[in-house]
Parts: C-alpha cells; structure tokens; sequence
C-alpha cells in the first residue's frame, strides 16, 4: 500500500469511530453480590465474608483473611466488583504454606449474582438499537504443585430468560472471552458471574491457588439506515479526494 | 564526550541527596513493608526493576479512586501481574489485598470547590482601583489551587458581568466571558448584574453571536471567536429561581452536576429574590423571581431521586460581617434567614452580591452549622473549600474553607504571577480600547469622591445630578428643574491623579467606571407631594439599608434619618433599621426647597433621573407615577457634555444641599 493511500484510510476509520463513539451506556439499577474465604486448617474452621466495598458509581464486595500459626500460614481473598458502569473483575485466592504434617482445606467464591443493567441511549442517539460487546480475560495462576484444587468461573448476561452472552470456564490457562449481541435502549440486562475454586493441602507443602477475570462491556449506538448512507457518502468523497491526490 | 559525561557525573553526585546512595535498587531487595495509606500490609516492599520502582510505586495509593472496589480492581490487576512474574507469592497477594481494603482508600474522595462572587468585569489590574488584582493574576491564583486537585470544581456566585469597568464594559462585557472561557469554570449563578441588559443580552451571554447594533461586540482574538463572532460562556449559567413567566420554565438551567469518580455534586444557582426591585424593570420583564430556600429546598428531593447528596448552592445574595477580613462575628443580611430554611441535605453556601469577604458556619432549618462562604469582590479573593465526600453514601461528610488573597500586581517591575493566556486577552482588549479610554472629556480640580458626608450627600453626587440636569434643563431637552441620582450608580471616584493621564484630567474610561451602566435620562413631570414620597423613600419599607438619592444644585432640603450615612452600618444598626427606623418619615416637612422656594405638595415640578430610577428602580415606586416623560441622553455623555461646558475644571462642592438636623 503506497503511504499517501493511508491518510483517507485513516480518516474513514475515524469516521466510523466519531460515528461509533455516539455514547450509549449501562446504569446499574440493581446490584446482588457476596464473597467468602472459608475452610478448615489444622482442625480448625474459619470464615471470612465480604464485605460491601461498593462506592460512587461502582459496586462490589470482598472478604479477606488469613492465620499465620506457629508451624502454618494461610491467606485467602475473594473480591468481586463492577466498575464504572462498565467493567466487571473477580479474583479469587488461597494459599498455604507448612512445614508439618497440617491439613488444609480453603475455598474462595466471589459471586455477583444479579447486576441489573439498564441500556441507556445517551443524548445525540438516534434510533434505539445498541451493540453490546465484550472483552475480557479469564487466567489464574497455579501454584498447586503437590497439592489438589479446582477452578470455575462463569459469566452471563440475560434478556429476560434469553441468554445474549455466555462464558464459563474450569481451564487455568489464559482464555479471552469474547462476544457481543444487539439490545435495545431501556432494555433491563441481567449479567451475573462468578468464580470460585479451592484447594486442598497436606503439609509440608507450600501450595497455592489463585482465578482472575476481569473484562469491559462497550455499548455503542447503532446508526440508523441514513446515517450509513451518510457515512458511505463520505467513504465515497474521502475515495474521490484520495484519487485526485494520486494523480 | 568523555569529558561531558564526567562532567555530568559529577555534577549528578553533586545535587543528588545524600539519602540517594542508602537506597538500594537491586532487585528484590527492600526496605521495609508496602504501606497502602497507613496500613502496613506486612509484605516487604521489594525493588522490581533496575529503576527502582518498587511493589509500592505500583499500588498509586496517593492518588484519588471514586470507590475502595475501584481502588481494589487496580490492587488485584497489579498484584496478580506480580504474582504471575514471580516478584510475590500468593499469600503475600492476599495480604496486598487485605491492605487495600483495610487502609480504607476509597471510601472518601476530596473535591476541591474554587469560589469567588462579583467578578464585575474587573479583568485589567488596577482598573477602578488600586486594590483590584485584574484577571491574569486571579487566573494565575486559581490555576494554583486547581492544580492541587484533579477533582475540582469552579464556580461563581454571580454579578460576574454588569457594571463593569470599560476593558470589559465597552465590548459588552465579552472580554469577560472570554477570560472565564481560557481560565475554565464550571458554573456561574445569576447575579442581578447578569440582568443589567435585559434577558435578551444575558442569554447571548450564554449563547454567543454579537450584538446586534453594537459595533465594539465580536472584537475578541481568533482564538475567542466562534465563526468570527462572540462565542459565549463555555460554562454554564444557571437560575434556578428565575422562571419564565409564559413557559414556566427557569431562564437558565437551575442545577449543574459535576461527577467526581461517579460521586455526583449538584450545584443549584440562583440570585436574590429581589433581584427585580434593583434592575431595570425592562430587563426583566416577563420573569419572576422566587424564593431563595423554597427554591432549594424543592429541588432536594429531585436531586435525592437521582442519587445525588452532595450539594452545593450558588447565590447571589450574602451578608454583611462586622468585621473585615473573612471573620462573621455578628454577621448580618439576606443571608442568614435563607440559610436558616434550607433543607439539611444543602452541604455548602457560596454566597455573594454584599461584596463582602467572609467565611462563616450559619444554622439550617434542623439547627445544624453550614458553611457559608463569600470571596469579596472584583477578583481580590478566591474562596478555597476542599470538601470530603463518602463515596458509600455520596454526601460530605466535611468541609474546610480558606478565602485566599489575590495580589494586586505592580505597576512597574512586577514579581506577581500572572497567567499569560489571560493576560493576552486582557492585552488585546486594552489595546483596543486604549484610544476610547485615555480620550480626555474634562478637568477637575480636586479628587472628585463619591463618599457620603453624615447628611449622606457626596461631592461626585452633585456634579452628576448637576450634570444630568444640565443636560435636560432646556425647553427641548425636559426642561427639568431638579436631577436625582441613585447612590449605587455611582461606582467609583473620579481621581485626580491616575497613571497614564496629567493631573487633573479626566478620561473617559475614569468616566465609564464610574457609571458604567449606560443608563439613559429620563425627565418626568412630579408633584410636589410625589417629590416628598420620593425622599421618604430612601428609608422606605422596601430598602435593605438607607438608599440616599443624590440631588441637583438648587434643590435643598433637611432630614433627621437616626442612623449614620456616611458609611455602611453595622450589624446591630442594620437590625434597628430593619426594624425600627425604615418606613417612618424623617424629612423636615417644609425644608425641600427649589431655589430657596418651598417645595408646593400640589405645584407639578420637571425631574429628571435615570432610566433605572425612572422604572421604580431601588424601590423608589413613588418614580413611577411621573407623567409626560422625555428620554435624553445617555448618562456618561451627560457628564461628559457637563465637563465641556466647565473647561476651567470642575471642583468638589460644598456639599450643602442635603442637611442633617
């Protein structure tokens, strides 16, 4: 491709981007959620539960806790949140570490079980038919070595009893998550998700087991017929312009 | 090369700190633990790179997060990436954690509110006063506190324009508009100043496009311009008290919100609800003006239901505090009953329109202490409030308050800041107006001022109502035996000396500051009677404080008004005025005289006064009831007509007309 092709490539794109970028977002009306750390170690029980961590236009929960003993040390965390309207982020954790013959037991969950969405079609939009998409990466981190443990996290988004988006996994290794559906301003979306996992330990060990996700929802408006027109028009104008340039 | 390097070592070893070689940046070795905030996380804060940035540079536990969830999803991010590269364990990633959420970041933002109040188009330092910083000095001041904060928020409690200085006055206020526009407010409530030129201009204001007779409007930089016209205000204007009186809606958008971290502060705007007794009736015809705290209160709940408890309210209207310099001891005014009735959920007051500087905590109507802030006036002070919101229940949770001084710069080698993108403005408006303003229209003798004497008469009120009547004392401009003029339209003195002029001489722009409202004359037949009721008026039941009308030569009478004059009344005489003295009748019956002939009640007299005046203007209704009006000149050119006929110089009176028994 010849360079001076390149300057009314980028101008379609941005077009297409100030045509795209016509805001449209999520309101949370609604938002449901827990976490917990628990499970046993040394014959004892224990159990830390979240707490509401949630504040300005974001929501979530954490519990946290660990015990450092004599001949043993553990910690673990579930957090779970959803950030400005648009990001949702989960991580889950226990860790174990003992010189003796201790047994552990920990299981981590952090459950968002109904964030109520509303789609909102911002001032400007015309038309009412909005592009829901998401990106996001589950991973986890497997420090098990000689220990057992498993890992699940899942996701969701629901019309009513429709399913629009859906994601779950059991892998450790890194995984993108992907999709996207069509909604309609007003529409009320429910996305729930979770993560949990657990691991059990016979000391003398040094294990670990530890899940993230975290992903970003972008709503756009979706331009109405005479705006693509529009907007091929001046594909086509920028093609002119581009080919009086070349000559 | 080598030399330079050497040289560059050296110099390097020379202005490190010593406190530089003691920090060791091998990775993976620390000192000490991270802290987040002040909660120590018991993981050792270990170098990550050869650049020294260690576990804690990562966690930006300094700067600001709108909730401990966001705050929580950035500790994860990074602790998860160092967990994954091997720099920490997943035990210490737990603690991390339990330190972020410990530490409690997130839980409060602070916000940064930057106030000031009767900006009055005074953005050339020094111009009416000596005292007055200009705006390139102000800018520079409020940049400095922004920059603080990312989380901030500029606003003005009104009079921002109107009576305002030739720079800004003669294109129409623009420069104004302009300066705010490069400084970057958010929102300025409606002053009755905004209302000086009628809504018609005030909503240009807001919207752009030039005047449409005036030739001095759209001569702002390119830069200003939009489409080769007057921009307008890139804030926005709001009037949450000023309702159309056909469409029932407010002139002016009543609330501005402000999310900060997705905590949201609404700022209600609104002017005094008197606001139509001290403007021009014509310009404000068809709106009416409500009350201040049922305006407020209203709109409460309205805002609750949108998940916002943070606010603020913008007004212009203030009080008057007996002592100077920001303290309220026995602090009185408008002020303090529209506090009194505001709903609880009102977390802080930025008042104005007293021109007063202060900084005071006045009960709401639950009993409990708001604060209520006023940053005097013409750009000399800046109030900076820094309030603490709880990003759980989005309302503030404290308040700290501080009114900063602005400094006045020099005139020659100055060593005040200023800011250079408001000082072009300025620059280009002084240029442009530099001819118009240093045109000298008359000489004086003596320091012409407009400071009342203990009868509440002043030397520059009597060559005005001399030179008002002289411009509409012939058959065919009114034949006008008597001038009245009204003390608030007298804005500043006329000074002898004066940089950039000879001694003596007066310009025009001294001219234009002085009355720089543009008022027109207007010459109306009164009734004796109606002159009396007039002169009752200036302690009428209607007026805030003693309103003393300035009078014609000729033209005499005595009073026996019990309070002082000749300067602004205290608290407490404030209140035995309110009270006690307004509405009784204190001029000597039979002492108006025109001439040294009594005043007939029934006799029919020609009176001029300003357009102002003349619609009811101060609450001296009784003006309205004059018959067979003649408009005449603009008022400056009336003065300036009077300086032509007295080429030998005008000189301070005897100050004689109004006595005091």
């Amino acid at each position: 491709m010849k360079i001076y092709a390149l300057k009314p490539l980028l101008a379609s794109l941005l077009l297409i981007g100030s045509c795209a970028a016509q805001a449209a977002h999520f309101e949370v009306i609604s938002h449901n959620a827990a976490s917990r750390y628990t499970g046993t170690v040394d014959f004892n029980d224990f159990a830390f539960l979240g707490s509401d961590v949630s504040g300005g236009g974001d929501f979530g929960t954490m519990a946290s806790g660990g015990e450092i003993a004599a001949d043993y040390e553990h910690d673990g965390f579930a957090y779970g949140g959803f950030i400005g309207g648009s990001m949702i982020d989960l991580s889950t954790s226990v860790a174990f570490n003992s010189g003796s013959a201790i047994e552990y037991f920990g299981t981590a969950t952090a459950v968002e079980k109904t964030i109520q969405l509303k789609v909102v079609a911002d001032a400007g939009d015309s038309g009412s038919q909005v592009n829901v998409s998401f990106a996001g990466l589950s991973s986890a981190f497997d420090g098990l070595a000689g220990a057992s443990g498993s890992f699940q996290t899942s996701l969701r988004i629901l019309s009513g009893s429709s399913v629009l988006g859906s994601f779950s996994t059991n892998q450790l290794t890194d995984q993108n998550v992907n999709f996207s559906f069509l909604a309609q301003a007003n529409d009320i979306l429910t996305l729930s998700a979770s993560q949990g996992l657990h691991m059990n330990a016979s000391g003398p060990i040094d294990a670990s087991l530890t899940g993230m996700l975290n992903g970003q929802f972008t709503v756009t408006a979706v331009p109405e017929p005479e705006q693509y027109a529009m907007l091929l028009a001046g594909l086509g104008l920028l093609g002119v312009a581009a080919r009086r340039r070349n000559r | 090369m080598f030399k330079l390097s050497t040289l560059a070592l050296v110099l390097a070893s020379a202005f490190a700190p010593l406190t530089a070689f003691a920090v060791d940046c091998t990775p993976g070795t620390a000192t000490g633990n991270v802290l987040i905030g002040t909660t120590d996380s018991g993981v050792a804060n270990r170098v990550l790179t050869t650049s020294c940035v260690t576990i804690d540079d990562q966690i930006l536990d300094e700067q600001q997060w709108g909730s401990q969830a966001a705050f929580l999803s950035h500790v994860s991010r990074i602790s998860f990436n160092l967990l994954k590269q091997g720099k920490i364990n997943a035990i210490e990633r737990s603690k991390l954690m339990r330190a972020a959420q410990t530490s409690a970041i997130g839980t409060t933002i602070k916000v940064k509110i930057i106030g000031f109040n009767d900006f009055h188009g005074y953005i050339k330092s020094r111009e009416g006063s000596s005292s007055n910083p200009g705006a390139a000095s102000f800018a520079y001041q409020l940049k400095q506190l922004r920059a603080q904060n990312p989380l901030h928020a500029v606003v003005s409690a009104g009079d921002m324009i109107g009576a305002s200085p030739l720079t800004s006055a003669l294109f129409k206020d623009e420069p104004t508009i302009e300066v705010m526009n490069r400084i970057g407010i958010d929102f300025n409530a409606v002053g009755n100043h905004e209302f000086d030129e009628g809504r018609d201009e005030l909503l240009r204001m807001q919207n752009g496009g030039n005047h449409p007779t005036d030739i001095y409007s759209g001569k702002g930089l390119d830069a200003d311009l939009k489409d080769g016209e007057f921009a307008g205000a890139s804030f926005k204007y709001l009037a949450a008290n000023v309702v159309d009186a056909n469409s029932g809606e407010t002139l002016f958008p009543g609330v501005g919100v402000k999310s900060f971290l997705g905590s949201k502060v609404a700022f209600v705007g609104m002017t005094l609800e008197g606001t139509p007794t001290i403007v021009s009736p014509s310009g404000v015809a068809g709106l009416n003006f409500q009350d201040e705290a049922d305006t407020v209160n209203a709109l409460v709940p309205q805002l609750k239901a949108q998940g916002i408890q943070s606010i603020v309210v913008l007004i212009h209207e203030g009080g008057f505090p007996t002592l100077s310099g920001g303290q309220c001891v026995g602090i009185s005014g408008a002020i303090l009953d529209i506090v009194n009735r505001l709903d609880p959920a009102v977390d802080l007051v930025i008042s104005g329109h007293t021109h007063q500087e202060y900084n005071c905590l006045v009960n709401n109507s639950a009993g409990k202490p708001v604060r209520v802030t006023s940053a005097s006036q013409y750009a000399r002070r800046l109030s900076d409030i820094d309030m603490v919101i709880d990003t759980r229940t989005r309302d503030v949770v404290s308040i700290a308050a501080n009114n900063v001084v602005v400094p006045v710069p020099a005139v020659s080698n100055n060593t005040v800041p200023l800011d250079a993108s408001v000082q072009e403005v300025i620059d280009h408006y002084a240029a442009e107006s530099a001819v118009p303003a240093a045109r000298v229209v008359g000489k004086i003798t003596a320091t012409i001022s407009r400071s009342m004497n203990s009868a509440g008469e002043s030397a520059l009120g009597d060559v005005i109502a001399d030179a008002q009547l002289d411009a509409t004392n012939d058959a065919d401009t009114g034949n006008a035996v008597i001038a009245l003029m009204n003390p608030g339209g007298i804005r500043a003195d006329l000074p002898f000396s004066a940089t950039g002029k000879t001694d003596g001489d007066v310009t025009y722009g001294e001219t234009f500051t002085t009355q720089p409202f543009g008022n027109s004359l207007v010459t109306m037949t009164l009734t004796g009677a109606q002159i009396y009721a007039v002169l009752e008026q200036q302690w009428g039941t209607a007026q805030p404080f003693p309103r003393m009308l300035q009078v014609s030569n000729g033209f005499s009478y005595s009073h026996h008004f019990p309070l002082p004059l000749d300067r602004n009344l205290t608290a407490s005489e404030g209140t035995q005025f309110t009270t006690a003295v307004r509405g009784n009748s204190y001029v000597v019956p039979g002492s108006v005289t025109l001439n040294g002939v009594p005043v007939d009640a029934a006799a029919s007299y020609r009176v001029t006064v300003n357009s102002f005046l003349a619609d009811g203007g101060d609450t001296f209704t009784a003006l309205t009831g004059g018959t067979n009006r003649l408009g005449g000149a603009v008022d400056t050119d009336a003065l300036e007509a009077y300086f032509a006929a007295n080429p030998g110089g005008l000189a301070p009176g005897a100050q004689n007309r109004i006595t005091r028994n």
